[in-house]
């Protein structure tokens, strides 16, 4: 099916924003994959200053103040893929970083964090603003090892489902009548 | 299974296995009819469901490239994703939440009951309800709808009970777990529901009606069908007298073979099926079949949808059990006071955590948006799903250039939203919003419409030739062997998930196609 395969990647990279892609990061290898440092040296084409200031954009448009770095780490780590499968990508991304620093007038990792995002709020309909943020949008929220930080349970076909596992266990709100919501058979 | 030879032209082919065209197939078969069942998508079985949402989706959605063009916001958010659609055995029906609601008899005429409204196409159906009423029942029953027949109601879970009570302080009336085609015991020969979550994935245990495995495996039993999957049929074929003779399809391999046909139903979904006979055109038929009308293609409805989503002080765990899991009914009303003609309902809804992150405002970064993530296990949310306008303008068409990988023009969706859409959906998301806030809500979103899975008209029904495409039956108007068998058929779009109504005409087509060949009319 090798038609099928390239029609839906072509559907992936067309469709844009946020269906832009789907992740990365299989579960568990989190931690191997990203010690808490020197990560960016294992980068293929991003260099430590560029991967810094990925890290910093996608902290700054995701803020999860409990989720470490190593999980951002994971995004830009992405992107660092995608660079290295295309050129094009890859010279967006640096001129998307570089474009950054300009408006920056210096380093904008050296910014407050109010001024670091004022001016991703200047950028924010250009394509690299886009490219990273639609892979924030898989890369932290299809990762499985952040699903319990979010309070979400992920497959449960295996574990019977719901029926017995609290699908109905909210207690801080009357229970409707049994017209309205029958018991389960 | 059936063998039937492409040279055997005493078959009816059917295009597309999901509400319409595998119900059809079984009803057929059941009659002793021949079958052939062409189906664009692979034949996957409950094992392979699976529920996680991104690979689901990749499993079973229809991703064939298509474009889009209009005021819409789906046209902005999801450029190449018009439609949350499937392309596998089964169809939608794998994918679908599982509301089964009647239209009801006023919406049936809708140009009579709702007058003229400004750039809206509206005609009366060619049928009423009281012509429905006897398949809606036979619908029913072959689902298994909850509320129906004696079947008890599906137990409501943590998202219903946050809607419930917030609808039930601002005094609305018909509030509970609805009629859902999934069992809420076990029926014809289908498990109860587990509670599973992930009903658009494909339903794990089988409580939810889908053709997948019940239509089409009852229909092989009996002999007469032979259902070929990855089977993509590329045009409807005709004799020099206009009638149609068979289908071009492309197989798995790309290899293209003719079948031939006694008589062909489309039932590709309201995008596919217009694309197809546009893609159709010939010498005779240069606008593509049966599109004497123009109207082929057009009158496109996508139901006013969008969602309100809702965070609280205290755990919901929303994802828990069936997704459509409650409805609030009393706003599917004809009420012009309240600025608006047709009526829609409340129906809960959840998304999965990657959805979720996808869907809840697309485009979206920033605290506010991460904030409402870190609350995701404190989150409530509904579906609104109302009647929206017909308009000529809206319409897929043929894209002027680009090409599939079978060689045909991909097709381009545009709609732009009525302003009586518009009227309805501020309306609902003020409702919505304030059955939240009656619940104790700390923040309410108003989430713009996903990629459409309600795609509707676009080869209605009329009374007149050159109103539509197709009679009461399916039946086109210009050719008398080919049949319209899904939710392209539908005349206007009515507040009501279109899934029962599809099922519905299906079965009394099938009578009618059964009459038709005995009386050797086609």
């Amino acid at each position: 099916m090798k038609n099928e395969h390239l029609n839906r990647r072509e559907f992936l990279c067309n469709s844009g924003k946020s269906l832009a892609g789907i992740v990365v990061a299989s579960s568990g290898a989190v931690t191997l994959i990203f010690p808490s440092t020197g990560w960016s040296a294992q980068l293929a084409m991003l260099n430590e200053h560029e991967s810094k200031t990925l890290l910093n954009m996608t902290r700054q448009l995701f803020p999860h103040d409990k989720v470490e770095d190593k999980f951002y780490a994971v995004v830009v780590k992405a992107l660092d893929s995608d660079a290295a499968a295309s050129a094009d990508t890859a010279n967006k991304l640096k001129a998307g970083i570089a474009n950054l620093d300009n408006l920056a007038q210096g380093n904008w990792n050296e910014l407050s964090a109010d001024k670091r995002g004022a001016i991703l709020e200047k950028i924010d309909s250009t394509a690299f603003f886009q490219q990273v943020r639609s892979k924030c949008v898989t890369g932290i929220y299809n990762n499985k090892d952040l699903w319990d930080h979010f309070g979400y349970e992920g497959s449960s076909a295996e574990h019977g489902g719901y029926i017995n596992r609290g699908f109905d266990d909210l207690d801080w709100l009357p229970n409707p009548p049994e017209a309205d919501s029958p018991k389960a058979h | 299974m059936a063998k039937i030879d492409l040279n055997d032209n005493s078959a009816v082919v059917i295009i597309g296995s999901g509400a319409g065209g595998g119900t059809l197939a079984n009803e057929l078969c059941q009659k002793g009819i021949k079958v052939i069942l062409l189906e664009a998508g692979k034949h996957h079985s409950i094992a392979d469901f699976v529920n996680d949402e991104w690979p689901s989706f990749s499993q079973l959605a229809w991703l064939d490239k298509r474009t889009t063009s209009g005021d819409w916001r789906v046209a902005k958010d999801f450029p190449n994703l018009p439609a949350w659609i499937c392309k596998t055995v089964g169809g939608t029906t794998t994918h679908w939440a599982g509301a089964s609601l009647r239209i009801q008899d006023h919406e049936f005429r809708a140009e009579t009951h709702y007058g003229n409204i400004d750039d809206a196409n509206l005609i009366d159906w060619p049928l009423t309800l009281k012509d429905l009423e006897p398949y809606y029942a036979k619908a029913e029953d072959k689902m298994g709808v909850t509320r129906t027949n004696g079947i008890p109601g599906l137990p409501g879970n943590n998202n219903f009970k946050v809607m419930h009570a917030g609808a039930k302080k601002l005094g609305y009336k018909e509030v509970h777990t609805g009629r859902m085609a999934i069992n809420s015991r076990p029926r014809n020969g289908r498990a109860a529901c587990q509670q599973i979550g992930f009903c658009f994935q494909g339903c794990k245990s089988g409580a939810k009606w889908s053709t997948l495995y019940t239509e089409i495996p009852a229909a092989e039993a009996t002999g007469n069908l032979e259902l070929r999957s990855e089977s993509h049929v590329l045009q409807v074929k005709h004799d020099a007298d206009g009638k149609v003779s068979g289908v071009l399809y492309a197989d798995k391999d790309g290899n293209q073979h003719l079948q031939k046909a006694r008589i062909v139903c489309v039932a590709g979904n309201s995008i596919e099926s217009p694309r197809l006979l546009l893609n159709s055109a010939s010498s005779l038929y240069p606008d593509g079949l049966a599109n004497s009308s123009g109207q082929v293609g057009r009158n496109y409805m996508r139901h006013t949808t969008g969602s309100v989503y809702a965070t609280f002080e205290k755990p919901v765990y929303m994802y828990r059990g069936t997704t459509m899991a409650g409805i609030i009914a009393d706003e599917n009303r004809y009420d012009t006071s309240r600025g608006f003609a047709g009526g829609y309902e409340m129906e809960t809804l959840s998304l999965g955590l990657p959805f979720m992150a996808a869907f809840l405002d697309p485009g979206a970064s920033g605290k506010k948006f991460s904030d409402a993530l870190e609350d995701y296990d404190h989150m409530a949310g509904m579906w609104i799903v109302g009647e929206d306008m017909p308009q000529e303008k809206n319409r897929v068409t043929l894209h002027a250039s680009e090409k599939d990988q079978h060689g045909q023009p991909i097709p381009n969706v545009h709609f732009d939203d009525h302003k009586n859409d518009i009227a309805m959906r501020n309306h609902a998301y003020k409702q919505g919003t304030m059955v939240y806030e009656a619940a104790g809500a700390k923040t309410v979103w108003e989430t713009p419409p996903y990629p459409s899975t309600h795609n509707l008209g676009t080869n209605r029904m009329s009374t007149k030739a050159g109103d539509g495409v197709c009679n009461g039956f399916g039946q086109t108007h210009d050719i008398k062997n080919l049949f319209i068998s899904d939710g392209s058929q539908f005349t206007t779009g009515a507040a009501e998930n279109p899934t029962l109504t599809i099922v519905t005409l299906a079965i009394r087509q099938a009578d009618y196609i059964a009459e038709q060949m005995g009386k050797k009319n086609i």
